[in-house]
C-alpha cells in the first residue's frame, strides 16, 4: 500500500482493521500523522453526530410496547370469541345438516319404502304372533305379551339408516301399514299427509311407530292397541 | 389474611426487548435525527421501530446484530413515512443543534459547525457517513443496506469526510485532496 491509497482509505474507514492499512501506518510516519489527525477528527465527528437524547424516551417506548401489547391481547380475546362463535354456528349447521340431510325424514322414507313391497298390502293371511313376537324381541328388544290382532303382513326391512320390523294390518279393508323404527326415536308425535298418503308418527318406547295408510281412521285406534302392545316389560340380556 | 401481590412474571421475550430499548434507543434516536434532522419526527420513528422490533422479535437471534437489525428497520420507516407524507422538516438554516453536553466553548464551537456542516450534506453523503459513524457497519454492510455498489459508498464516505473536513478546517474541499 502506497501514501495515496493509504489516505484514500483513511478518509474512507479510518478504523479499518486492515493489516495492509495498519502496517503501511507503522512504517510511514507522514501517514502515521495524518492517521492521529484523522482520529481526532473522528472524535470530534462522533461527539457532534451525539445529539442529546430526550429525557425518558426508553420508557416512552416501553410504555407504547406495553400499551399496544394490551390492545392487541384484547384484539386477540375477540378475535378468539369471534372463532368460538363461528365455531359454534358451524357445529350447530353440522348437527342441523345431519338430522335434516344426513338422517332423512321418516315419513318420505317410509313411504319410499312402501313402493318396494306391493305385496305388504295385498297379503290377508294373519301372521302368527309368535313370528311378531320373535321380531320386536330381536329388533328392538321389546317382549310383548299382546299381539295386537290383525297383523297380515310381517317383515324385517332396512329403511334408509334404520331398522324396522314392517308389518301391514287390515282395517276394514283399508289396510294400514304399521312400522316399528327400533333405532330412531321421534321426539313428538306428528300426523301428515302427502303423496296421497296419510300418516302418523308416535315415539313409543325407545324407538318409533309409524301408521301409513289411505285414510287416517283407524290411527287412533291403532296407535292405543300398539301402545298397549309395546309398553310391557323390556327383555334383558339380550 | 395474606394478599398476594397481583403481578405476572416477565417473559424472557419482554425482558429481552427491555434491553434491548434501554441500551439502543438512544443511538437509534440518534441515527433516526440525523436521517430526518427532525426532534419530534425522531421520537416518532424510535417509537415505531422499536415496536415493530417488538413484534418480530423472535426473528433476532444474535445480540451483536441487534442494532444494525433496528437500523434497518428505521430506515424502512423512515421510507415509509417519505411514502405516506412528506414531513414538515425545517429548513436547515433554521434548525438549532441544542445542548453542548459540557463541552469547552471550543469544542463546543467545533461540534456546532461540523452538525452544521452535517445538515448540509447531501443525504447521498450523509447517510453512508451515519451508517458508519453511528451504526458501526462496515462498507460493505452499507453497500448492501442502501443497493450500492462498495465502490461507490467508498467514493460517498470519502467525499463526505473531506466536505466536513473543509468545513471545519476553513478550506476548499480540492485542497484537502492533496498530500500534506
Amino acid at each position: 500500500m502506497n501514501c495515496l491509497e493509504f489516505r484514500r482509505q483513511l478518509a474512507v474507514d479510518p478504523k479499518t482493521r486492515d493489516a495492509v492499512f495498519l502496517q503501511h501506518k507503522q512504517e510511514c510516519p507522514r501517514c502515521a500523522e495524518a492517521y492521529a489527525r484523522a482520529m481526532l477528527f473522528e472524535a470530534s465527528l462522533a461527539e457532534a453526530m451525539a445529539v442529546p437524547v430526550p429525557e425518558n424516551l426508553a420508557e416512552r417506548i416501553l410504555f407504547a410496547q406495553a400499551t399496544e401489547q394490551r390492545k392487541q391481547a384484547r384484539v386477540n380475546r375477540g378475535r378468539w370469541i369471534q372463532y368460538a362463535a363461528a365455531a359454534m354456528v358451524l357445529i350447530a349447521i353440522g348437527v342441523v345438516g345431519y338430522s335434516r340431510w344426513d338422517r332423512p325424514v321418516l315419513a318420505d322414507l317410509a313411504i319410499a319404502h312402501l313402493a318396494g313391497e306391493p305385496l305388504a298390502m295385498t297379503s290377508h293371511a294373519a301372521v302368527p304372533d309368535a313370528l311378531v313376537q320373535r321380531e320386536f324381541g330381536m329388533r328392538a328388544s321389546i317382549a310383548m305379551p299382546n299381539v295386537p290382532s290383525g297383523v297380515t303382513y310381517l317383515s324385517d326391512c332396512p329403511l334408509g339408516p334404520y331398522h324396522i320390523v314392517h308389518m301391514a294390518m287390515a282395517q276394514d279393508n283399508d289396510p294400514v301399514t304399521v312400522m316399528y323404527v327400533a333405532d330412531h326415536h321421534q321426539v313428538e308425535r306428528k300426523d301428515f299427509n302427502q303423496t296421497g298418503w296419510f300418516g302418523r308418527e308416535v315415539p313409543l318406547g325407545a324407538g318409533t311407530l309409524v301408521l301409513l295408510g289411505k285414510s287416517a281412521q283407524s290411527f287412533d285406534h291403532l296407535e292405543t292397541v300398539w301402545r298397549d302392545a309395546v309398553n310391557g316389560p323390556r327383555l334383558t340380556g339380550l | 389474611m395474606t394478599v398476594t401481590p397481583v403481578t405476572s412474571p416477565v417473559s424472557s421475550k419482554q425482558r429481552q426487548f427491555d434491553a434491548l430499548v434501554r441500551t439502543l434507543s438512544g443511538d437509534l434516536y440518534r441515527y433516526a435525527y440525523w436521517l430526518c434532522r427532525d426532534n419530534a419526527l425522531a421520537q416518532d420513528l424510535v417509537q415505531e421501530t422499536f415496536l415493530r422490533a417488538w413484534r418480530s422479535i423472535d426473528s433476532l437471534r444474535e445480540s451483536d446484530a441487534a442494532k444494525a437489525w433496528l437500523i434497518t428497520i428505521l430506515r424502512r420507516e423512515h421510507a415509509r413515512l417519505y411514502e405516506r407524507k412528506t414531513p414538515q422538516v425545517s429548513d436547515i438554516s433554521e434548525i438549532d443543534v441544542q445542548d453542548e453536553g459540557g463541552m469547552t466553548p471550543e469544542r463546543a464551537g467545533e461540534s456546532g459547525m461540523i452538525r452544521a456542516a452535517m445538515l448540509q450534506l447531501e443525504p447521498k453523503y450523509r447517510e453512508p457517513l451515519l451508517m458508519q459513524v453511528l451504526g458501526g457497519f462496515s462498507c460493505d454492510e452499507i453497500a448492501r443496506e442502501l443497493n450500492l455498489s462498495g465502490a461507490a459508498v467508498m467514493t460517498q464516505l470519502f467525499r463526505a469526510r473531506q466536505k466536513l473536513k473543509a468545513v471545519l478546517l476553513g478550506k476548499d474541499e480540492a485542497e484537502l485532496y492533496e498530500l500534506p
